[in-house]
């Protein structure tokens, strides 16, 4: 019954006004930049992450984490009405659900991706409620030497489920793990890479690395496209969906979840390769696969509850760990130690209240976007009249201001011009700057835990391996690294990206 | 023996950059103290790190001159350009100028990436965003900011 006591206890901080009203300005945010393209999540939170800087650290994750699921939502309602995915993870539902839209079925799309959605973070609610205090127990036991085996399972995890080269994702970790190394040694207090500056003694600030690499890049890039929107005046009409749809429907939702809940928890798994799985089964299970594209609710139920249970089991290993499993879930990680709190095992019983909170948080933020967005699909299909030339120098005045705010400098902002050249050459040069971010988070780790594993054994590298969970970890790796570069799996991976 | 090209420039950039970085960060750790293993200096990791980004340039570069890639096309300079100057701008300015005229510094400086801006409608949205952001971060958010020049003594 301990559950119970701690979702109980979790609720009552969810349920504080004020924690209710972020949860719903998360979720709206979310919505908002998940139906418009050109900014995602990353960004947004990004961009956010120095205004929650005066909230309390519990209010400032429920709302980061009601960016991340609301944009799911979001990005499947644009997906469906005029063929927009405005979220990567939508790309997917866009592909039968468009075609709904254009029978004239797009009510019960739009329904069906909804309460998909809802059940998928119900379920997954309740599944981190459950695992998340056996997880932690089990992680208290790791000394430094698991821990340093876990962020190399991650980080070859994040490598091998990313899309795109393996060698650039690794190339691009270590480059997120030596920009880690700048600021002051903590055991020598030597100063490293700080180039003279003293503002750099600290280490990069996160915020406008991460702004300048997803925010600023992905401006550039739009604008180099030119982006022109194409707007269809598309009436919903008759949201509820028929019993047979039902039926259809329930199969791919339940086997969505299942597989957003187990894909989202893994490293580098999250709401996109959820989606694309979800598809890829639900396609292979049907007994006319024909149907797919032409409009089948299969594959617009199974994509939509795989992609929020994704988002929200993504959350696990973060919470637990103190591992991010992706780009996302290191800006979360970023914004707690902002806030002083040292993600990890120990959070669970050192800020009860933050984690059952932000989990019971989860829970009503999904029950807020069931009951907000269905009526309000109409404003949000006209918000992507609004052209991208207002929208893009707003972005940049909220960055700006953002990055400023936290630190009281200009040299952030400075940084936010050099990363985001950063970001854009990466964009160019068709290299994801996603790892970047996860070695950025887990280089300082890393070292410290690489030279405490080296202490306690005396130099002594066989220490890794003679720890069984430490072992387990390696190997699994090991496995995962073999298995890309398996031919016969490498085609099959990249087939689950090409999907549409 | 065939002669070297480029066959795919994108990623030919991308092995001249970790190769760039990997030398500096090299270069950059040569004060510090490397250690041994049992007691690592300041220098170890950091040293791993750049020559493994040396190794990944190497592999990405023979990479680059075996397969095949698409071109690049053009850069957009413009574009880049004017976004880098408005935040440049921003962060130049700001402390002189208050709040409300970076802002709207910011827009205008932004709204020349864009072809065909009409610069009445620049200008309303520049106030407008000016208005909105100085309610939003000084008068909810309270971040310490001046709304105004701070010269002319006001907020």
């Amino acid at each position: 019954m301990e559950l119970f006591s701690n979702l109980l206890l979790g609720l009552s901080e969810a349920l504080t006004l004020q924690n209710m009203l972020f949860c719903l300005v998360g979720a709206l945010i979310g919505t908002l930049v998940g139906v418009l393209p050109g900014i995602g999540p990353l960004a947004t939170v990004a961009m956010l992450l120095p205004i929650t800087y005066s909230m309390p650290p519990v209010t400032a994750l429920i709302m980061l984490a009601g960016i991340y699921y609301g944009a799911q939502y979001g990005g499947s309602t644009t997906a469906i009405l005029v063929n927009m995915p405005g979220e990567a993870s939508a790309v997917v539902t866009a592909l039968d659900g468009h075609q709904m839209a254009r029978q004239g079925r797009a009510g019960p799309a739009l329904a069906i991706a909804a309460l998909g959605s809802f059940f998928a973070g119900t379920v997954v609610t309740a599944l981190i409620a459950t695992i998340a205090q056996p997880m932690t127990e089990f992680a208290l036991r790791f000394g430094a030497p698991e821990f340093f085996s876990l962020m190399v399972f991650g980080l070859v995890g994040a490598v091998v489920l990313a899309s795109g080269s393996i060698l650039n994702a690794f190339a691009v970790i270590f480059v997120g793990l030596l920009l880690g190394m700048v600021g002051i040694d903590v055991n020598s207090g030597m100063y490293r890479y700080t180039l003279g500056f003293t503002e750099l003694a600290g280490g990069i600030s996160f915020v406008p690395l991460a702004l300048g690499l997803f925010g600023i890049g992905e401006i550039i890039s739009n604008l180099d496209r030119g982006t022109q929107r194409t707007i269809i005046d598309s009436k919903v009409s008759g949201l509820m969906p028929t019993k047979a749809d039902f039926r259809a429907s329930s199969g791919p939702i339940v086997r969505g979840t299942a597989l957003g809940g187990v894909l989202g928890m893994l490293p580098g798994g999250g709401a996109v390769l959820s989606a694309f799985s979800s598809y890829t089964v639900e396609k292979k299970l049907a007994k006319d696969p024909s149907r797919f594209g032409q409009g089948a609710i299969e594959g617009v139920a199974g994509p939509e509850a795989a992609n929020n249970a994704g988002a929200q089991a993504s959350f696990v290993p973060m919470l637990t760990l103190g591992i991010p499993s992706n780009a996302l879930m290191a800006l979360m990680i970023g914004a707690l130690i902002m806030r002083g709190i040292q993600p990890g095992p120990q959070v669970i019983t050192s800020n009860p209240e933050l984690f059952w909170g932000l989990i019971a948080s989860m829970w009503i933020g999904n029950l807020m976007l069931l009951v907000i967005n269905l009526p309000l699909i109409g404003i949000w299909v006209s918000l992507l009249k609004i052209p991208y030339k207002y929208l893009f120098p707003a972005i940049l005045v909220f960055s700006a201001i953002g990055v400023y705010g936290v630190s009281n400098s200009s040299f952030d902002v400075y940084l936010i011009i050099l990363f985001g050249a950063l970001g854009y050459f990466f964009m160019k040069i068709g290299v994801e700057p996603a790892p970047l971010l996860l070695g950025f988070v887990l280089g300082p780790l890393m070292e410290e835990n690489l030279r405490r594993s080296m202490i306690v054994s005396g130099g002594d590298p066989m220490v890794f391996i003679q720890s069984p969970i430490s072992l387990t970890l390696l190997v699994l790796s090991l496995i995962l690294l073999c298995l890309v570069l398996f031919p016969n799996i490498r085609t099959k991976r990249e087939e689950a990206f090409r999907e549409e | 023996m065939k002669r070297l090209t480029i066959k795919d420039p994108g990623q030919f950039l991308f092995a001249a950059f970790l190769l760039t970085l990997g030398t500096v960060g090299v270069i950059g750790a040569t004060n510090l103290r490397m250690g041994i293993a049992l007691r690592m200096g300041p220098g170890y990791v950091p040293v791993i790190l750049s020559v493994c980004l040396i190794l990944f340039g190497l592999a990405v570069l023979i990479r680059a001159m075996r397969i095949e890639g698409p071109p690049l096309g053009r850069w957009p300079w413009k574009e880049g350009g004017c976004v880098f100057i408005a935040i440049l701008f921003f962060a130049v300015f700001i402390e002189r100028i208050g709040l409300a005229a970076a802002t709207i510094g910011v827009v205008v400086l932004a709204s020349l990436a864009v072809p065909g801006r009409r610069w009445s409608k620049v200008c309303t949205f520049a106030l407008l965003l000016a208005f909105m952001c100085v309610v939003v971060f000084k008068l909810l958010l309270k971040l310490p900011l001046s709304i105004f020049p701070p010269f002319m003594g006001l907020l």
